[in-house]
């Protein structure tokens, strides 16, 4: 309850703060995060913190004057409270594709990235346990932001980010909710 | 003004910042809240036991800085060093030595970057060169003593430490004039409490005593350090100092060697902020009820005493020999007036934490016969009973425990500072640990001293003014962990490091 209600305030934040004709987030469903948007006009800019793995969509609205250069701009940073190691990031969107720049970890790690078209994977050498930066959003002087082509004017882009953690947790939680469904069938 | 008219519109403040610092954590903080209590469970034996660590085997793990193994830790975790002894600060000085106490002090968001600046103790005493005391050629840094005692300068003092996103950014000196800033703690408003470990009626050239508490703020520059001691606190060989957020109220450990209790400071001022200690409060003594002077230096796990608190009329009297129910032993002022009262004897007391109403807090002494090489008890603030959670008979199990951290995730660690004699010293103590304590009463090891490296290694990293040689057995300290328990950060005293630590917390306790 209280993360969707602190995910409303800030997406109602978010509306109320960017220029008449801008990238605006108009919603966010899914896991338990908390966004905050910096989006603005010709950029998608936004940082997560997950307080659980799994995934959070964000949509915004893509207004004429972000797309009139070669794509929007897309930065964010994507920041790990589950404790938990993450294993990979995705991101998705429903319309468009990536053209990816850099991924800074900041305690360190390499990073692979792979996109094809409207996905983009960031799989990590170690498990990652803070946070990762997607193109400059702390506008250092090497990074470089990511884009996204193919967007039209006036469109809504669905982008989903999913922190993937590493596989021995999903062993873990199936276990754990194999033995609630054990008690629960035991109960009945 | 008694506990319980503590209003609420004075906590709020005192909570403050610490609510600044959670509004960004809320999730995980609030998630890890739980586990506190579990750390004042045990079971009841003779003795606490080494256990097998959750977290795993320890293995040499490569300085993501320097590439050198500074330590050994569990698989899956990595660590940063930075402000080496010898290092180069942003200010132009040279990282001073014998880095001990530590906390951070601000945790907040700026902009996007995430932020936090910690204050780190120094604790070296004095020297016969006045160019050695920290911040000596820097005008605008606070001094609490510039004089001279019996020919030597106070040549101790403290530095900050900025960490942003995931990075050590800047060091800086921050205070200086002091003698054996040991230990300390932090308030809820942005400073650190630094404590003079020596017990002295000494009095400098300048008219300056030592033995005392000082102030020092994250941020000098825009919030000038007040150079005067926190009289009310006491002047003794202090330790620890911890803030209980509920109410205001400190509690303070004292080194000195069978004499000395827990000491409870009433502010006068509990509306905290920069200087507020400094108005002075009232200063108080623990005491067993109906045991006057009762020795806990030998408790068995999970043993218990019913407690309360003794006054002391002037926390800034002399020293002198008290003649103690253990025989006669060298005392702080306060803690001779407090013992005229009733207080307690412990063995010598370092690490002192506040967590959900419940004080933790070290006894580090290690004495052969009887077997005895450190104690963790536990002080619950309602019910005023105090329990001997941790209770080592064997330099194995917990080797003289210094300072002592519980994590936002509720685990509670502590930073070893033995050598390699005491009770259970077979096989050989080979170096100093980071230890955690668990539910039952038991430890196991989170972290080892890996430091052995020649010259030639130290030099081709740039290490300079690191000492070399086999540092293994040099004490842990400083142990504090970012608000959202991800990052532990902690000090090698020898050395003269400070390490950045993160990893898998949720494998285990902390």
């Amino acid at each position: 309850m209280f993360i969707k209600s602190l995910l409303s305030l800030v997406a109602v934040a978010a509306v109320s703060a960017v220029p008449a004709h801008a990238v605006t987030l108009t919603g966010v469903n899914g896991a338990s995060a908390s966004v905050t948007d910096f989006s603005a006009v010709g950029l998608l800019s936004f940082d997560i913190d997950f307080n659980a793995p799994g995934a959070v969509t964000l949509s915004f609205n893509i207004d004429a004057a972000d797309v009139a250069g070669m794509g929007v701009d897309f930065n964010a940073v994507l920041r790990n409270f589950t404790g938990e190691g993450l294993s990979a990031y995705t991101l998705s969107l429903d319309r468009g594709s990536f053209v990816a720049g850099s991924v800074v970890r900041q305690f360190g790690g390499a990073t692979q990235v792979g996109v094809n078209g409207g996905n983009a994977t960031l799989t990590f050498d170690t498990p990652e346990f803070l946070d990762v930066e997607v193109g400059n959003p702390l506008a250092g002087s090497n990074p470089v932001d990511w884009s996204i082509d193919g967007l039209g004017a006036g469109t809504t882009l669905n982008l989903t980010v999913t922190a993937v953690p590493e596989p021995g947790t999903y062993a873990l939680l199936l276990a754990g909710l194999g033995l609630v469904a054990a008690a629960t069938r035991r109960r009945r | 003004m008694s506990e319980d008219n503590f209003d609420a519109s004075r906590r709020g403040m005192l909570k403050g910042s610490s609510a600044v610092v959670a509004a960004a954590f809320a999730g995980p903080v609030a998630a890890f809240a739980s586990r506190v209590a579990e750390a004042s469970q045990c079971a009841a034996a003779t003795a606490s036991v080494l256990i097998d660590s959750p977290y795993g085997v320890t293995t040499p793990v490569n300085d993501l800085s320097t590439g050198l193994p500074l330590i050994q830790l569990p698989p899956g975790f990595s660590y940063k060093s930075y402000g080496w002894r010898g290092d180069l600060m942003a200010d132009g000085q040279v990282t001073p030595s014998a880095h001990d106490g530590m906390g951070v002090v601000v945790s907040r968001r700026i902009g996007r970057s995430s932020e936090m600046i910690l204050v780190r103790n120094h604790e070296i005493g004095t020297s016969s060169n006045p160019a050695s005391v920290i911040g000596a050629s820097l005008p605008g840094v606070a001094k609490y003593d510039t004089g001279t005692t019996s020919n030597v300068y106070q040549a101790g003092g403290n530095t900050n430490l900025v960490w942003r996103d995931g990075n050590w950014v800047s060091s800086y000196t921050s205070f200086g004039g002091l003698n054996r800033p040991c230990a300390g703690g932090c308030t809820s408003w942005g400073s650190w409490l630094s404590n003079e470990e020596i017990r002295s009626n000494s009095v400098s050239s300048t008219g300056k005593k030592h033995g005392y508490i000082f102030e020092v703020p994250a941020e000098p520059g825009l919030t000038p350090t007040n150079p005067n001691p926190i009289i009310g606190m006491g002047r003794m060989s202090h330790e620890a100092s911890a803030l209980d957020l509920a109410t205001g109220f400190w509690y303070l450990t004292e080194d000195q060697g069978n004499a000395n209790t827990l000491y409870r400071f009433r502010p006068g001022n509990l509306s905290g902020g920069l200087n507020s200690l400094h108005a002075g409060g009232t200063l108080q003594g623990l005491a067993v009820t109906g045991l006057p002077n009762a020795d806990l230096r030998n408790p068995t796990l999970c043993q218990e005493y019913a407690c309360t608190w003794v006054d002391i009329a002037n926390p800034d009297a002399d020293g002198a020999t008290l003649a103690s129910a253990v025989g006669n032993v060298s005392a702080a002022g306060p803690y001779i007036q407090a013992y005229a009262n009733g207080a307690a004897i412990f063995g010598a007391n370092e690490g002192c934490w506040v967590s959900k109403g419940v004080v933790y807090f070290t006894d580090k002494q290690v004495t052969t016969s009887p077997a005895r090489a450190g104690r963790i008890w536990a002080l619950d603030l309602q019910t005023m009973t105090l329990k001997a959670i941790f209770v080592s008979n064997s330099i194995q199990v917990g080797n003289s425990p210094d300072n002592i951290v519980v994590s936002p995730n509720g685990g509670v660690l502590f930073c070893e500072d033995g050598g390699t004699s005491g009770p259970g010293n077979t096989p050989t103590v080979t170096s100093q640990h980071l230890k955690v304590l668990d539910s039952s009463g038991n430890s196991y090891i989170f972290a080892r001293n890996n430091y052995n490296f020649t010259r030639q290694q130290l030099d081709a990293v740039g290490k300079l003014g690191a000492p070399s040689g086999n540092l293994r057995n040099s004490e842990w300290c400083g142990a504090c962990f970012s608000p959202d328990g991800r990052v532990l950060f902690v000090n090698l005293q020898g050395p003269g490091i400070t390490l950045a630590i993160t990893g898998p917390w949720s494998k285990g306790t902390l």
